[in-house]
């Protein structure tokens, strides 16, 4: 009956900001570093997740980035260029495991 | 030997059960970890400071402009006109600010409680998405009032607003999206109806629908459990 869903647990999502990072691109098509800071930072008010500052959110969007979980989109509006990300299809398929497990393994044990 | 022991199907799943165990502990954290994203999720296009007290005052400045405007327009048959005209512009007037203020002062109480910035990009988004309707559509009732097609005024701004409305509540909850089609409904059931009737109707539409709403909305969400 112990069925496990550990390992379908992603090892890039083991960081809550990556998470969470992961979360605002899930509901919203493309976000700027700025709203993407916003959101988290005012999510975040108890600083459980992590800290989220400037440096702290540009690497966790780099390792994202690496394993091609998320996209840059890079608009250029009168010469200045804005950047803002996107998730990827296969960062999509990623997430929605992650969460599938996560929700199998607590319903694991309110059987 | 024992290789039922050493077979690595047998070793993978007892390390994966002792994970599993290991895990009911935190299956707390886990459960919180879901309960975070999905408020991070609910957060990145839900403004959440928008207040259902704020939509019940502005239904009562609604009742309370429609009651005078009624009072004037089918009870008190002294008043000239001409002051008719003027008095009832400016209790437009003063019914819009009236509203535009309880809803704004409501979601930034609202928004210092829960501490959350007030002129976020999320509030930002789900003003440009009402804004852009209601510009656009004020546009048909000042062509109208140019033609003094008056008769125009109660369904079109009901229509115009329900639109505005359904738009915006992408940005907001459920509740504004049912009230956006409430009033929708309402405005193309008043163009059909004598412009007494189509007072009464606005009352409903913008008065006790917003009460309705509010009432909902608070109920859902701020109430103190």
């Amino acid at each position: 009956m112990e069925e496990n869903f550990i390992k379908d647990l992603d090892k890039v999502f083991d960081n809550r900001l990556r998470l969470g990072i992961m979360g605002v691109l899930s509901a919203r098509e493309s976000v700027s570093f700025n709203e993407l800071k916003e959101i988290l930072l005012h999510t975040d008010k108890n600083k459980e997740i992590t800290q989220v500052t400037d440096g702290n959110l540009a690497s966790h969007i780099k390792k994202l980035e690496e394993n091609q979980y998320i996209e840059i989109k890079k608009i250029h509006i009168n010469l200045k260029s804005n950047t803002s990300y996107v998730m990827t299809q296969k960062g999509r398929e990623a997430f929605k495991r992650h969460l599938n497990a996560l929700a199998r393994i607590i319903n694991q044990y309110n059987r | 030997m024992n290789t039922k022991n050493n077979n690595p199907k047998r070793i993978e799943k007892n390390r994966e059960e002792g994970e599993v165990l290991e895990n009911n502990s935190t299956t707390f954290e886990k459960i919180q970890e879901l309960r975070d994203i999905l408020k991070i999720m609910e957060r990145s296009v839900t403004c959440v400071s928008l207040s259902g007290l704020g939509g019940i005052f502005a239904g009562v400045c609604a009742l309370v402009g429609a009651s005078f405007a009624g009072y004037w327009l089918y009870f008190d048959n002294n008043v000239p006109p001409a002051v008719l005209q003027h008095k009832l512009w400016l209790l437009a007037a003063a019914t819009f600010v009236g509203a535009f203020l309880c809803v704004s002062l409501f979601s930034y109480l609202r928004s210092k409680k829960l501490q959350v910035p007030f002129w976020s990009s999320v509030t930002r988004r789900l003003i440009t998405h009402i804004a852009l309707p209601f510009i656009a559509g004020s546009f048909i009732i000042l062509w109208g009032l140019n033609q003094q097609l008056y008769i125009l005024l109660l369904p079109a701004s009901l229509i115009i607003y329900g639109i505005a409305v359904f738009c915006g509540s992408r940005y907001s909850t459920d509740e504004a999206r049912y009230l956006g089609m409430v009033e929708m409904f309402l405005g193309c059931v008043a163009i059909w109806l004598p412009a007494c009737c189509g007072l009464l109707l606005w009352a409903v539409g913008f008065g006790v629908m917003h009460i309705v709403y509010g009432s909902f909305v608070w109920y859902r969400y701020e109430r103190k459990k």
